[in-house]
């Protein structure tokens, strides 16, 4: 979305940006030992914060949207960053919603990481379900097919009906948590006090945890 | 690396600097400050697991 040249110079024309990396992305290797390597990610997420200048957060956005949503979404936020701080807080209770349907999120990734994650598939493993219900597909093993049939149905190609449930899914489900998540606050909070809660609680990403949850215990013989 | 940046039309504008979409997204959060209070436009800040400037973001 980000290559995006009218992302771009929306983005460009309004705000000031900064990229900032949380931790290292998990990559799994499988060697073929012919000269063959696959490799993938597993566990990457990330999330669009919108602050004031002294790093104020007014709102956020996880996940993965379509170019039109997000700028849409954002630019409606816009003016949080100049309004008081009892007027943004009234605004995400306002909007704190539980939402209809189910709270699935992180289909595309489970495309790609549930079969991974069948593979490293260990008793007590998580079950991909977090605070307020919302379930992370991509942290639940499963075989691509079954994700396809079940959670991506229709016309197009895998990765368009992808990303258009992922998006659909960030403004259903992941939006309605982050105003639940600024609704827990009597203050604005500044941006290291927003992210542990954000992806541990939202996103289901343990910042805390070396192994982002993907080793529970060591099993002899294993 | 290099071939990779090219086809995502990802530029390097200055080391933790990335241009994407002819947007530059600084990579120091004092510096960005700095230039939102200068600017008066607001901050929006991209947390990732993984790299921005590296092909596996």
């Amino acid at each position: 979305m980000l290559s995006n040249k009218l992302v771009g110079f929306y983005l460009k024309q309004n705000y000031i940006l900064c990229w900032n990396s949380l931790r290292p992305v998990p990559k799994v290797t499988i060697d073929f030992g012919n000269g063959r390597v696959l490799e993938r990610t597993i566990k990457g997420n990330t999330a669009f914060h919108l602050c004031r200048a002294d790093g104020t957060v007014v709102d956020s956005f996880p996940g993965v949207m379509e170019p039109e949503g997000f700028m849409a979404a954002l630019e409606a936020s816009r003016p949080l960053a100049r309004a008081a701080d009892e007027e943004v807080l009234a605004r995400h209770r306002i909007a704190r919603r539980e939402p209809e349907g189910p709270k699935l999120e992180a289909i595309s990734k489970a495309v790609i990481e549930a079969p991974l994650v069948r593979v490293l598939e260990r008793p007590g493993r998580s079950s991909g379900v977090g605070l307020d219900g919302i379930v992370d597909l991509s942290a639940r093993p499963a075989g691509k097919e079954e994700v396809e049939s079940k959670y991506l149905p229709g016309e197009g190609s895998l990765t368009e009906r992808a990303l258009a449930a992922d998006s659909e899914a960030s403004f259903r489900v992941l939006r309605p948590a982050v105003h639940r998540l600024f609704a827990r606050w009597t203050h604005l909070p500044k941006l290291g006090e927003f992210r542990g809660p954000l992806f541990k609680d939202v996103l289901q990403v343990d910042l805390d945890d070396p192994y982002l949850g993907l080793k529970v215990e060591d099993i002899p013989g294993t | 690396m290099v071939l990779w940046c090219t086809l995502m039309g990802v530029g390097r504008a200055a080391p933790g600097e990335v241009t994407l979409g002819g947007a530059v997204w600084l990579n120091n959060l004092e510096q960005a400050k700095a230039e939102s209070r200068d600017s008066g436009k607001p901050l929006l800040v991209f947390d990732l697991v993984g790299r921005l400037d590296e092909k596996w973001c």
